[in-house]
């Protein structure tokens, strides 16, 4: 599994990040760039079944305490 | 440079499909059960006056989207740091119609498959539409939308024998606030989530009024949202409506006449995969958009394949099941509050008050 991503990222970042080097959109690049290393780790994380943190539960939380909804399921 | 343009026709047939988004396959205002009919006609009345602000908005600043008209309106520090949220917000909203699409595949449609899989092609659509531009996406809805309609209409008509109209009563029964509460929720939910329409209709190209576009679009909606929660209702019945996670698929599996036409629930997955595609799109375009303004890139499209694969793999960590993702829906309008309400409603008093004292240039199309 985590073979094939960085199979699947080397070839992202040949066709996507390098000509934006090439063609020296610096800015483009450097977020794109960014963007990248970030969502390569999350997948590589995913494939080794790591539990990420899920931003919905601080937002659930936020919100629930607020107008003071109870965690119901109906 | 040469701004993306699609034609009115386009982006109103844009603005339906987004509307009808997977909220219709979830079933719209589900506590309300018998009532929902009711509640879509209320939802659609309270959306008036906030489609009033979206409107004015594009009005006042022809051929401009929301991040410009911030960056106008506010300055270019203030303007950035509000911009932040209209990117959160399409961002994490492209995430969740992902993520139901996954879980409608996982729970009803192909249990054996990885919830990723059928996202990531959802994903790599939306990414693919995105580089191709604006136009591309006005042209896929011109041809996805008479699709829908066909499916729609002739599911109704093969659904004919199976309506009880005893399953509307009792009308109204546990008061008005229920409905009410209903209504809210289809406000939130579909109907004020065109505010990312303030990122695509500046794109379009026509001298025709902005409110015609949000005006005609709701005024389907309604149409079809009524039309298709009388029929939930009329065959599921207020408790099985209630219940049932993707009630438009239960009802049309129910189809079977003459035992040769049945089976047809497929057809009701396929209107869903579109338009749910659409809504991601529209959501992946307005994200990029945004960041590409933020940080001062020469094209949103270099962003637009990390951009799309973060909000996969975005959706696939934020639920931890379908129950998760239930009762998120349930606390969304009050989520979605500052974005849709709020927000615009600021921006257009600011941008009002500026305008008329002359501080600001308006009605310019770039």
């Amino acid at each position: 599994m985590v073979i094939v991503v960085i199979m699947a990222y080397a070839l992202i970042i040949y066709w996507d990040l390098i000509p934006l080097y090439r063609q020296k959109h610096r800015r483009d690049f450097g977020v794109n760039l960014a963007l990248t290393l970030l969502t390569l780790a999350i997948a590589i994380l995913i494939s080794f079944d790591v539990t990420l943190p899920s931003p919905s539960y601080p937002i659930r939380n936020i919100i629930t305490s607020i107008i003071g909804k109870q965690v119901s399921y109906e | 440079m040469n701004k993306e343009m699609m034609s009115a026709k386009q982006g109103i047939y844009l603005l339906i499909l987004f509307m009808i988004g997977s909220n219709l396959f979830m079933g719209l205002a589900p506590s309300t059960k018998s009532d929902a009919w009711i509640a879509v006609i209320v939802g659609t009345v309270m959306a008036v006056p906030m489609f009033f602000v979206y409107a004015r908005l594009l009005s006042l600043f022809k051929g401009r989207d929301i991040f410009d008209i911030l960056d106008l309106v506010f300055g270019r520090v203030l303007g950035r740091i509000i911009a932040l949220a209209y990117i959160w917000y399409p961002f994490h909203l492209g995430a969740m119609v992902i993520r139901n699409l996954g879980e409608f595949m996982n729970t009803v449609a192909m249990r054996d498959t990885p919830m990723l899989l059928p996202m990531l092609f959802i994903g790599g659509l939306g990414i693919w539409v995105v580089m191709g531009g604006v136009e591309l996406l006005g042209r896929c809805s011109k041809v996805f939308l008479p699709i829908v309609v066909i499916i729609m209409v002739i599911t109704t008509l093969l659904i004919i024998p199976y309506l009880d109209f005893e399953n509307f009563k009792p009308v109204m029964y546990d008061g008005i606030f229920p409905v009410l509460n209903g209504g809210f929720e289809i406000f939130a939910f579909p109907l004020a989530e065109t505010v990312l329409f303030l990122v695509v209709l500046s794109s379009v190209k026509t001298d025709k009024s902005s409110y015609r576009f949000y005006f005609f679009g709701l005024l389907i909606f309604g149409a079809i949202g009524v039309l298709l929660t009388l029929r939930n209702i009329m065959v599921l019945g207020d408790d099985m409506v209630g219940v049932v996670y993707f009630p438009l698929y239960e009802e049309v599996s129910r189809i079977s006449i003459g035992e040769f036409i049945q089976r047809i629930e497929v057809s009701v997955a396929t209107t869903f995969v579109i338009t749910a595609f659409v809504k991601a799109s529209v959501c992946l375009y307005a994200t990029c958009i945004g960041l590409s303004k933020v940080f001062g890139l020469t094209s949103y499209r270099s962003i637009a394949v990390q951009t799309g694969l973060l909000m996969v793999l975005f959706a696939y960590i934020l639920f931890e099941n379908i129950m998760d993702m239930i009762f998120f829906v349930s606390i969304y309008p009050y989520y979605a509050l500052p974005f849709q309400v709020l927000l615009p409603v600021i921006i257009l008093i600011v941008a009002e008050i500026r305008t008329r004292t002359g501080l600001l240039p308006a009605g310019r199309r770039s």
